[in-house]
C-alpha cells in the first residue's frame, strides 16, 4: 500500500511537467502578448518602448529559458510576478485560493447533502411518485444553466428577502454571519448542479447493487429493510458515487468561473480568465500548477479511498 | 427464430409473441412504460421541428436581428405602434421580436448541440473502438492523451482556448466538439473491454473474420447502447456551455441571438423592469435542456437490462 502510494506521487511528477510544457507552449503560441494587450488601451507606444518593457518582463528570452527559469523558480519557491497585477503569483493565488475553496467546500457539502437521501429513496422506491419527483428534481437542477439561477437568487433574493451581502470579502474567522451570506448563494447554485450529477449517479448504482446475490442474502436472513439498505447496499453503490465526488472536488477548485463572475468575488476561476485574457504568463501558469496538482492528489485520495469502501480492492 | 408472416406455436408460445410487433404498438409500449421517458420525446421531438422550421424560416414571423426602435420593450401578447405587427412575446429593449430571437436561438442551440454531440460520439467512438480492441502500446498512448485532456475541466479549458482563438459561434463550436471527445472514447472503452473477451466473438475470429470485420460487425452493435445515452447527455453539455461562453460574451456574438447572450446584457440590465426578457431564454435553456437530459434518462433506463425496474 505505502510502495503504491509512493509509485502514485512520484508518477505525478512527469504528468505534471507535460502539462505545465503544454501549457506553455500554448499561451506562447496566443496571438499577442501581455504587452499587446495593455497597448489595447493606450496608443502611441513604438516599438522600441515595447521592446524595452518586453526585456524587463523577461519574455525577449527563447522560449525554452523562459521555461527553465520559471520551473527553477518554481521549484525554490519563487512562481514569478504577475504581469498584470505586479505582485508575486503566490501572493495572488493566496488570496483567490480560500475564496474558491470555501466555495467549493460549501457546494460539495450541498450537493451531498442533497443528492445522498434523495437517491437511496429514488432507488429503493423506483418507479414510484417518489422516484419520478426525485428524478424530476435532479434533472431540473442540472438543466437550469447555473448563470441563470445564479441571476434570479441576486434579483429576487434582494427583492423578496432583503438579503444583500456585501461584496468585499469577509474573513469566516472575524464574521461567520456574514461570511455565509456572502458565499451561500453561490454555493447553493453550484450545490444544485452537483446534486443533481451525485443523485443520478447514486440511483443507478443503488439499483444495481439491491439485485446483487448478497443483498439477496441479507434479506434472506431476515435483516431489517434499512441495514440491508444502509449496511450492505449503500457501501458498495458508493464506490462511483465517490469517483464522481472527487470530479467534482477538483472542478470546485478549479474555481466556478461563471459563478465567480455573477456574484462577484474574486476567486481562481476568474483570475485564471482575467489572467488568461491578459496573456499574463506567469499568474496562467501558476494557478494552472495549482490546479493539475490539486486534480492529481484528488484522484490518488480517491483511489485509496476505494480499498476502505471495498476491502476486496488492495493494493 | 420463426418468421413473421408464419402462425407458428414454437414449444407453447403463442405465434403472437414471437411475431415482431408494428413499430406504432413498440412506441405506445414503451411510452406505457416509461412515462417520463415519453413526455420528454415528445417534447424533443417539438423542439426539434422548431428548430427545422426556424432554420427554413417557418416560425419566425419577424426578423430577430431587426431594429425597431419605436417599438420598444413592448409588452407580451401586444400589437406594434403602427398596428402592422403582432408581438406574441413582446420586444426587447431595442424593438426586437422576442418570439422570433426565442426560436431563432432554438435552431443555434439545438444545431450546435447535436452537432457537436454527433462529432463527439463518431469520432470519439470511432477512435474508442479501434484503441480498445487493439490494445497494447496504441490503446496506453491514447488512454494517456485522453485522460490528460480530462484533467481541466471543460468550461475551462474551453474559455482558454477562446481566448486565443477569439470569440464566435463557430470556433466555439469546434473548440467544444474537440474537447468533447474524450468523454466518449472512455465510455465505449469499458463495454469494448467487456465484449472482446465474449464466446461469440472468439468464435467469429476462429471462423477466419478479419480484426476490421470482427470490430465493426460484432463489438460495434453491442456497445452502441451507452454511446446514445452519453449523445444525449453530451447534447445538453453543449448547449449549456454554447449558453454559458455566449453569456460570458465569448460564444455568440450579437446581434446573433444566442439564449445566453440574451441573458447577459439586455436581459440583466432590464431585469428589475422588464424581468421577462431574461426569464424567457433562461427558461428556453431550461426546458431543452430538461427534455433531452430526461429523455436520455429513460433511454438508459431501457436500454441498461440491468436497471429493469417493477416490470
Amino acid at each position: 500500500m505505502q510502495q503504491y502510494i509512493i509509485r502514485r506521487l512520484i508518477l505525478m511528477i512527469p504528468t505534471v511537467l507535460v502539462i505545465t510544457i503544454f501549457t506553455f507552449g500554448l499561451l506562447r503560441i496566443m496571438p499577442g502578448d501581455f504587452i499587446v494587450a495593455q497597448m489595447a488601451e493606450a496608443r502611441g507606444v513604438d516599438e522600441e518602448q515595447m521592446a524595452i518593457w518586453r526585456a524587463e518582463l523577461g519574455l525577449d528570452e527563447p522560449a525554452y529559458t523562459q521555461y527553465v527559469e520559471w520551473i527553477g523558480g518554481v521549484v525554490t519557491g519563487d512562481w514569478g510576478t504577475s504581469f498584470w497585477q505586479n505582485e508575486p503569483v503566490l501572493h495572488v493565488i493566496g488570496r483567490a485560493l480560500p475564496i474558491s475553496i470555501e466555495l467549493g467546500v460549501l457546494a460539495i457539502v450541498i450537493g451531498i447533502a442533497i443528492s445522498l437521501p434523495i437517491g437511496v429513496l429514488s432507488a429503493v422506491r423506483q418507479d414510484t411518485w417518489m422516484d419520478y419527483l426525485g428524478r424530476g428534481i435532479s434533472i431540473a437542477g442540472i438543466s437550469v444553466p447555473n448563470f441563470f439561477l445564479a441571476t434570479l437568487i441576486i434579483i429576487y433574493g434582494a427583492r423578496w428577502f432583503g438579503f444583500f451581502p456585501t461584496q468585499v470579502y469577509q474573513n469566516p474567522l472575524d464574521d461567520p454571519i456574514a461570511n455565509l451570506k456572502q458565499f451561500l448563494p453561490g454555493a447553493i447554485v453550484l450545490g444544485t448542479a452537483l446534486s443533481a450529477q451525485n443523485m443520478r449517479m447514486l440511483r443507478t448504482t443503488m439499483l444495481e447493487t439491491l439485485r446483487a446475490d448478497y443483498v439477496r442474502t441479507a434479506r434472506a436472513k431476515g435483516l431489517r429493510e434499512s441495514g440491508v439498505i444502509f449496511r450492505h447496499a449503500f457501501r458498495n453503490a458508493l464506490i462511483p458515487v465517490v469517483t464522481l465526488l472527487g470530479f467534482q472536488i477538483s472542478v470546485a477548485i478549479g474555481g466556478s468561473v461563471i459563478v465567480e463572475t455573477v456574484f462577484g468575488m474574486n476567486g481562481i476561476g476568474r483570475n485564471y480568465i482575467a489572467a488568461v485574457q491578459q496573456r499574463d504568463y506567469p499568474l496562467v501558469q501558476g494557478i494552472l500548477l495549482v490546479l493539475v496538482s490539486a486534480t492529481l492528489i484528488t484522484n490518488l485520495l480517491v483511489d485509496l479511498s476505494y480499498s476502505y469502501l471495498d476491502p476486496r480492492i488492495r493494493y | 427464430m420463426v418468421a413473421s408472416a408464419e402462425q407458428v406455436d414454437v414449444g407453447g408460445v403463442p405465434a403472437e409473441l414471437i411475431k415482431s410487433k408494428p413499430i406504432y404498438s413498440r412506441l405506445w409500449a414503451f411510452a406505457k412504460r416509461r412515462p417520463l421517458g415519453a413526455v420528454s420525446g415528445v417534447m424533443c421531438l417539438l423542439i426539434l421541428i422548431t428548430a427545422i422550421g426556424a432554420w427554413t424560416g417557418a416560425f419566425v414571423p419577424y426578423d430577430p436581428i431587426a431594429l425597431n426602435a419605436r417599438d420598444r420593450l413592448a409588452p407580451v401578447w401586444s400589437e406594434s405602434n403602427d398596428g402592422s405587427k403582432f408581438f406574441i412575446l413582446g420586444t426587447d429593449d431595442i424593438g426586437r421580436d422576442m418570439f422570433s430571437r426565442i426560436i431563432e436561438g432554438a435552431k443555434i442551440s439545438v444545431f450546435f448541440g447535436i452537432g457537436v454531440a454527433a462529432i463527439a460520439v463518431f469520432i470519439g467512438g470511432f477512435i474508442g473502438l479501434i484503441s480498445s480492441y487493439i490494445g497494447g502500446i496504441v490503446d496506453l498512448i491514447v488512454q494517456r492523451i485522453v485522460d490528460a485532456l480530462q484533467t481541466v475541466p471543460l468550461l475551462v479549458l474551453a474559455i482558454a482556448i477562446v481566448s486565443i482563438s477569439g470569440p464566435g459561434i463557430m470556433k466555439g463550436f469546434w473548440i467544444l466538439a474537440f474537447l468533447s471527445i474524450p468523454r466518449p472514447v472512455r465510455v465505449i472503452r469499458g463495454s469494448v473491454l467487456a465484449v472482446r473477451e465474449e464466446m461469440y466473438i472468439e468464435a467469429a475470429r476462429s471462423l477466419g473474420a478479419t480484426d476490421i470485420r470482427v470490430m465493426f460487425r460484432h463489438v460495434l452493435p453491442n456497445v452502441m447502447a451507452p454511446m446514445i445515452v452519453l449523445a444525449s447527455y453530451i447534447l445538453a453539455v453543449a448547449i449549456i456551455v454554447e449558453a454559458s461562453l455566449s453569456f460570458l460574451g465569448i460564444g455568440a456574438q450579437p446581434p446573433t441571438p444566442s439564449w445566453g447572450a440574451m441573458l447577459s446584457g439586455n436581459g440583466a440590465v432590464f431585469f428589475s423592469t422588464n424581468p421577462r426578457l431574461a426569464l424567457m431564454p433562461g427558461l428556453a435553456i431550461s426546458v431543452v435542456v430538461f427534455a433531452t437530459n430526461m429523455f436520455g434518462d429513460a433511454l438508459r433506463d431501457e436500454l441498461d437490462p440491468r436497471l429493469r425496474g417493477s416490470q
